[in-house]
């Protein structure tokens, strides 16, 4: 391995020399425009986009199959690549319906931002459009052939990656088109990213088809909660409720994939799914009430039970809850713990990006409280439960009377509960947790909390000011830098969260 | 009468038998190349300069040249998917002296080192596959193949795999793909075949009309073979003729015969009462001549000046009562049907420029699909994966140019004009 010196469009840049010229200026942020290209996936140079000028060679070449060499010098925008491009452009629409309005993917289609930014302004096609109708590849995904570019990622992903093939191409010439192995179909656990490697709007995952335009959706950077696995995503979120998940690029974890159950895990972040009002106890019914005089009766309550009390703490909570957490129990002198047991998996015959352990952050909890105990061995009359719960969960017959701090109210939870605080969404926190290999990963919000939702940090600075706490932190930045005590090989600082929030503001 | 090498042979009646081969001098090259060495065989195959017969005419010996001397299994493929439309050549050599063909191919494993062989013949070529397969067993019998040649020690397995009919599979990188039982799409090159080919391997492929002739070059040295015909197209050629003359069918000649010699002479002229009008000089993928541009003479250069291509020798003659609109879109189609469909321009290029001819054809046509026409064939040209989007574009775009006045008929008249003289 070497470094060699090529020129694009004038400018000098450096690159390793097993790099092609796409890769090279793609290190270099030149933006050059291609579809079949995926940095995951074997070059095809197939779809002719993203053709480059060579100094010395009489043809244009692909930039995604050219390695570079010392020396070369490139050009990506002479009038010989634009006309190239634009032919390319002009062959994918001619038969292209052109039915952007009601298409899934306008907004961030690739085809349709090539056409502006490098197409011809109009049409010369007088012939008729080929139509090859609608089907479903699985039941989880949709294909519209018409809109199809064939630049065959979805194949290629199928058959090079997951190795089970199941897509293919039929078909010869302008004939040919995209569809699923008759016999076997195309189902697992790994289908979904098709619909995201569709530059188009060819494959389109049946849960998102016409629920919004991308346009409307706030985007927070965040991590699956799914699993231990930690997937870096991104979470949209139409309104106040999330809408979709796609995968962020993390060569460290994820790459450019997620599993099936990750796109659908917003789905537990529903509004159908949560509670977003504070309740209180009141003639053994929970009523509603004014929040902050529920908070207000809550932190009577713990002074008066403050002796009796345990904490347990789900394993959805982030390092910055649990650290806070810590410190509040610490200052009321409690120091008994308890987790909440997470549902463990091991049925999926792919184990690729699925983890076992269906949690984010078990590990966080255990490293920032060594002396956690299980929840089932809770000895203590009163409870105070924090963190997202998924499902129902098992309360020990000795606990009377329970704090909850969380995103749902559990049906059988519902006699014991004194106070119910809702707790702030997926979408609507921001934290780190730990993941399966002991990796502290940030993720941001996209919204503020919704209804009377808190987030559980707001909730216990409240709490312990009204109670008169001493306290060794104020804030989020306090928190951060309490847990370099519990990562130290964490690099993070306010500019990691910064940069984070930048992404996740559109 | 026949002075040509190839053709002199198959005149001998039951030749494709082993035991009338060897008794007209067959497998005697064999005897003569397994005493060599590899490398001089190499040096002969280059001296002789015989360049590939298949259409591109890359010299065969360079070829061979740039097989890396690594410890990789070598393949040698013969490419008898011969699919270009107006050629049948290959045919006759397989159907008609297979043990010529299997001879060459020995000779040339033997070069490169190679001790499996493939022949790849198209699915069409019922009959070839059989007589192949019949030759080899023949050839295994007496010793010429198999374990051992000849007592040299020398090894080689041949194989015969048809194709399922695809003209693309004749292009090396999709026969390969096709041959490992996989869709036959082109391969992005580079890596050439010679170092990335079957099955990830260093692989030579020839023609077999190449193969076929390097028999003949180790008996009579390549000096002699670079004697015949001009210095930079040497060696004799197999012409398929095809078309409006009275006498069509495959003549060998020298490299530098004039077309128009084997047109008028040789096949005895156009039809009676007609004019020649255009001549394809190398199979339909090649820009066609048209009868001024018809004097030339048949080699790689002379045709390259005029703006075509000798192709793989497949001679369609025209005389005045075609329609050249409905020859393009004839080409059109067939290319349109024919192409992988894995790269843009060619796969969205063919069938618009097909449905284009086809509207002008029936009387549709408009005044600017003349210049779209041409804007869709540069639109292609130069710009695919394969070798195939160039093999429709280019003629198609000289069937415009040079008989534009043609297509300005069909669209003023609003009808063919060639209809009722068909």
């Amino acid at each position: 391995m070497s470094r060699v010196k090529i020129k694009i469009d004038g400018r000098e840049i450096e690159a390793e020399d097993w790099m092609t010229i796409m890769q090279a200026a793609e290190s270099a942020g030149i933006e050059i425009p291609h579809f079949c290209y995926h940095p995951a996936l074997k070059v095809v140079a197939t779809c002719r986009l993203c053709v480059v000028k060579i100094e010395g060679i009489p043809k244009l070449q692909t930039a995604c199959s050219t390695k570079v060499s010392d020396g070369m010098v490139v050009w990506t925008e002479v009038e010989e690549v634009r006309r190239a491009r634009a032919d390319a452009l002009e062959f994918l629409l001619i038969n292209h319906p052109l039915d952007c309005p009601q298409c899934e993917k306008a907004g961030e289609c690739k085809l349709q931002d090539y056409a502006f930014k490098y197409g011809k302004p109009g049409s010369r096609f007088k012939e008729r459009k080929r139509d090859f109708g609608k089907r479903d590849i699985s039941s989880k995904i949709k294909i519209r052939p018409n809109r199809c570019v064939l630049c065959t990622r979805c194949v290629r992903y199928a058959q090079d990656l997951l190795k089970t093939g199941g897509l293919c191409v039929v078909e010869r010439g302008g004939k040919c088109y995209i569809t699923v192995y008759p016999e076997n179909g195309f189902e697992g656990d790994y289908t979904l990213n098709v619909t995201t490697l569709c530059p188009v709007g060819a494959l389109i995952s049946k849960d998102w088809a016409y629920k919004s335009r991308p346009v409307y959706l706030k985007v927070a950077s965040s991590i699956c909660p799914l699993c231990s696995m930690g997937c870096n995503v991104f979470l949209d979120v139409k309104g106040i409720e999330p809408v979709r998940v796609r995968p962020r690029k993390n060569l460290k974890v994820n790459y450019y994939w997620l599993c099936d159950y990750g796109y659908l895990s917003y789905k537990a972040f529903a509004l159908s799914e949560r509670e977003i009002y504070a309740l209180e106890k009141k003639n053994s019914t929970l009523v509603r009430g004014i929040q902050e005089k529920i908070i207000q009766n809550l932190c009577d309550f713990i002074k008066n039970h403050a002796q009796e009390m345990g904490i347990c703490l789900s394993p959805f909570l982030t390092n910055e809850e649990i650290i806070a957490i810590k410190e509040f129990g610490n200052a009321l002198g409690i120091n008994s713990f308890y987790f909440i047991q997470p549902e463990y998996l091991r049925e999926h015959e792919n184990l690729w990006l699925l983890k076992p352990e269906k949690a984010p952050n078990m590990n966080g909890l255990k490293k920032i409280i060594p002396s956690i105990k299980e929840f089932s061995s809770a000895g203590e009359k009163v409870l105070a439960l924090f963190g997202w719960l998924m499902k129902n969960v098992s309360i020990p017959s000795g606990v009377e009377k329970i704090i909850l701090v969380s995103n749902r109210l559990p049906e059988n939870l519902k006699e014991k509960v004194e106070f119910f605080i809702p707790e702030a969404g997926w979408a609507e926190k921001e934290g780190s947790w730990t993941n399966f290999e002991g990796r502290v990963q940030w993720f941001t919000y996209a919204i503020e909390p919704v209804g009377e939702s808190i987030r559980i940090i707001d909730f216990i600075l409240f709490v312990s000011k009204n109670l008169g706490l001493n306290f060794k932190f104020s804030s989020m930045e306090n928190l951060i830098y309490l847990l370099k005590g519990y990562f130290p090989q964490v690099e993070l600082e306010r500019e990691v969260m910064n940069s984070l929030r930048k992404v996740g503001v559109r | 009468m026949n002075e040509g090498l190839i053709s002199k042979l198959w005149e001998i009646d039951g030749i494709e038998k082993i035991d009338k081969y060897v008794a007209n001098g067959g497998y005697s090259a064999l005897k003569k190349a397994l005493g060599m060495k590899p490398e001089e065989i190499v040096e002969e195959v280059k001296t002789s300069g015989i360049r590939g017969r298949g259409g591109a005419g890359f010299p065969a010996g360079v070829k061979w040249g740039f097989i890396p001397k690594e410890k990789k299994p070598v393949y040698l493929v013969c490419n008898a998917d011969e699919g270009e439309p107006g050629t049948f050549k290959d045919r006759y050599i397989i159907e008609k002296v297979p043990h010529l063909l299997l001879e060459g191919i020995v000779i040339s494993s033997y070069a490169v080192r190679a001790n499996f062989a493939l022949i790849y013949i198209r699915w069409e070529y019922v009959n070839g596959a059989d007589i192949l397969k019949n030759a080899i067993r023949e050839a295994k019998e007496k010793g010429y193949l198999g374990k051992n040649i000849l007592g040299s020690g020398f090894d080689l397995e041949i194989v015969v795999h048809r194709g399922a009919g695809a003209y693309i599979c004749g292009e090396e990188t999709a026969l390969l793909e096709s041959a490992e039982g996989k869709r036959g799409n082109p391969r992005v090159k580079p890596p050439f075949p010679a170092s990335v080919g079957l099955y990830n391997s260093p692989t030579v492929i020839n023609n077999v009309e190449t193969l076929a002739s390097i028999p003949f070059i180790i008996e009579k040295g390549g000096k002699w073979f670079a004697g015949i015909g001009t210095p930079k197209s040497t060696g004799f050629k197999l012409f398929a003729v095809s078309g409006h003359v009275k006498k069509p069918g495959v003549y060998e000649k020298p490299m530098g015969y004039p077309l128009l010699k084997l047109i008028n002479e040789d096949c005895e002229g156009v039809r009676e009462g007609r004019k020649l009008k255009a001549v394809i000089p190398g199979g339909t993928s090649t820009p066609p001549l048209t009868a001024q541009e018809a004097d030339v003479t048949l080699d790689f250069e002379s045709l390259q000046e005029k703006g075509s291509m000798l192709g793989s020798g497949a001679i369609i003659v025209m005389d005045d009562s075609t329609c050249m609109v409905y020859v393009a879109k004839k080409l059109a189609d067939f290319y349109s049907h024919e192409s992988c469909g894995q790269c843009t321009p060619c796969r969205e290029g063919m069938p618009w420029l097909k449905e284009i001819l086809t509207r002008i054809e029936n009387g549709n046509g408009a005044e600017d699909d003349i210049p779209l026409l041409m804007d869709i064939c540069n639109g292609i040209l130069g710009r695919t994966l394969c070798p195939l989007g160039d093999a429709g574009a280019l003629p198609i775009l000289n069937y415009v140019k040079k008989f534009q006045d043609e297509f300005l008929r069909h669209i003023k008249e609003k009808r063919c004009p060639f209809r009722d003289k068909r």
